[in-house]
């Protein structure tokens, strides 16, 4: 089963976000700000990382920088969920490495959606590296 | 006869001088005129000659370019422009508080002046008399320019003799610096605000998805019908919150496109996918007219793809059941053409134009009916007019509309 680090100051939203991929299927590790997203990515190695962008202590950013420096994460996508949405932001995300840039307000099947495009991509990728 | 004569001679060079003298009296009195105007403009004023060596600055110069005194010898003013050290020296000895960048920016900009003449450089030493600012209708360049914390538009206008050979360039400086605060202090007050609606409203959309899907149970009818009602009210919030927030970022210039290659014909049945159950439910066709071979546009994905489903929704909101919709595509020499179609209700003459205009709502009831906030068209057609291209409405009343945009074709190399 896929393990999903979600990593939101926002109770209401990390429960949303929770609840929806439990119901997909997915196992979920809850993160209420950037320290512990960084801290349990370390621990827990989940497959997939979600992060919100404004986050107590550690931003969502410097979470995604901190975590994208360490080789063993270097392949772990990271989805960005953000209530900020200016084409720098967006940017800012995608050169630290995110694989998706999700604006705030979302609908649960938008997330699953993108999360299970990622996983076919990553599949796809690992097939190519496997056949060159 | 030679003491007539020479009395004639007497009474000509008289007259002569005395015409000389009225008209020496009447440049005095319009330099005057000229100099107490320069001086009284809060704007400053510089001018600089064809080699980019100043000519003239008013006093307001000093004060906006933080210039030290030393640079201007008062005592020296003739008339009430400024004369001093730094007339005859070149212009960026003028600007020598800015940044390194603005510098930078100022000089490219002086070039670029004497290019937009459209003339050949003057030959140095060559006569100078009937100067003039360029008879034009292009607006001057305009570049911001940092100065110790303060912030100057400078417009740089060039000016042409009477042979249309470049003569110079009069640059116009003021000091911005309020305004920026204040476009600055908006752009981040709707920022804030979107982001502070933007999370409640995640919350409301998001259970109320999951409530719909049967995540927690199945709903009874009315129970779907309620919750329906909830979901598209957040979601005219978002599409509010998202206008604003578009609107206020193209008014500071904060948007930046990201242009690239785009295959049009690829976006456009991708977005109609999308919008194929909504056709089904408003019971309208989607037909298309995308001829082959149509070459690519230089655009920023993300921004076409809002320009479209703007035009799209536009037209099926307005458009009633058993209407048709067409998306045609056209190139042009270099541009493509994108017409979208509809057979709705019109738009009245007096409307055609105002539509265009923030939070413009025409005053018909199939309007009335509709969600929106009105701001969709005006920024589509910031957004088309950002990538070079015009965005204009056809229609006629109870026959339909047609929104039509450009697009410039890509082309290899250096992107425009």
């Amino acid at each position: 089963m896929t393990r999903i680090l979600v990593a939101e100051d926002d109770l209401d939203i990390r429960e949303l976000i929770a609840i929806s991929l439990r119901y997909a299927g997915y196992e979920v590790i809850p993160a209420a700000d950037g320290q512990q997203a960084v801290d349990l990515t370390i621990a827990e190695k989940p497959d997939l990382i979600i992060l919100d962008v404004q986050m107590p202590r550690v931003s969502g950013f410097e979470a995604l920088e901190q975590i994208k420096v360490k080789p063993e994460f270097a392949d772990t996508p990271v989805v960005i969920l953000s209530a900020k949405g200016q084409e720098s932001e967006i940017q800012a995300g995608l050169e630290l490495g995110a694989t998706q840039y999700i604006l705030k307000p979302f609908s649960p099947d938008e997330l699953i959606n993108k999360i299970k495009q990622i996983e076919t991509d990553t599949v796809e990728t690992t097939v190519e590296t496997l056949s060159e | 006869v030679n003491e007539i004569e020479n009395g004639e001679t007497i009474v000509l060079i008289r007259e002569q001088a005395e015409q000389m003298g009225r008209m020496l009296r009447e440049q005095r009195s319009v330099a005057t005129q000229l100099g107490a105007v320069l001086a009284a403009l809060a704007e400053g004023i510089v001018l600089a000659d064809e080699q980019g060596t100043v000519v003239l600055a008013n006093r307001s110069t000093r004060r906006i370019l933080h210039l030290n005194p030393s640079s201007f010898d008062e005592a020296a003013l003739e008339g009430t422009s400024l004369r001093g050290a730094c007339i005859g020296q070149p212009v960026s000895t003028l600007f020598a508080a800015c940044s390194p960048e603005s510098r930078k920016v100022l000089c490219q900009a002086l070039t670029s002046s004497s290019d937009a003449a459209g003339v050949a450089r003057r030959v140095p030493g060559k006569p100078k008399q009937g100067v003039g600012v360029e008879e034009t209708t292009r607006e001057p360049a305009s570049v911001l320019l940092d100065i110790q914390e303060r912030v100057v538009r400078a417009s740089l206008t060039p000016m042409l003799d009477e042979e249309q050979q470049f003569a110079g360039t009069v640059i116009v400086l003021r000091d911005v610096t309020l305004e920026q605060e204040v476009a600055r202090a908006k752009n981040d007050f709707v920022s804030l605000v979107s982001h502070e609606l933007r999370t409640p409203m995640t919350s409301i959309k998001g259970y109320t998805d999951l409530m719909l899907k049967g995540a927690v149970g199945a709903l009874n009818e009315q129970q779907k019908s309620f919750m329906t009602i909830v979901k598209s009210n957040v979601d005219r919030m978002a599409e509010l919150v998202s206008d604003l927030l578009d609107v206020s970022r193209l008014e500071a210039g904060r948007v930046r496109l990201t242009l690239g290659r785009l295959d049009l014909a690829g976006v456009i049945l991708e977005i109609s996918q999308e919008l194929a159950e909504t056709m089904r439910q408003r019971e309208l066709t989607l037909h298309f007219d995308l001829p082959p071979g149509l070459p690519p546009v230089c655009a920023d994905r993300r921004r076409i793809v809002q320009v479209l489903l703007n035009l799209l929704s536009n037209a099926y909101r307005y458009t009633l059941a058993g209407g048709k919709i067409t998306i045609a595509v056209q190139a042009l020499d270099d541009e493509v053409q994108v017409d979208v179609i509809d057979t709705g209700i019109g738009i009245s003459e007096q409307d055609r134009e105002s539509i265009f205009e923030r939070f413009y709502r025409a005053d018909h009831p199939v309007v009335r009916e509709q969600a929106g906030t009105g701001l969709g068209l005006p920024i589509a057609r910031s957004l088309i007019e950002m990538h070079g291209g015009r965005l204009w409405v056809r229609s006629e009343e109870q026959v339909g509309s047609t929104f039509s945009f450009t697009l410039p074709v890509y082309t290899e190399g250096p992107a425009r």
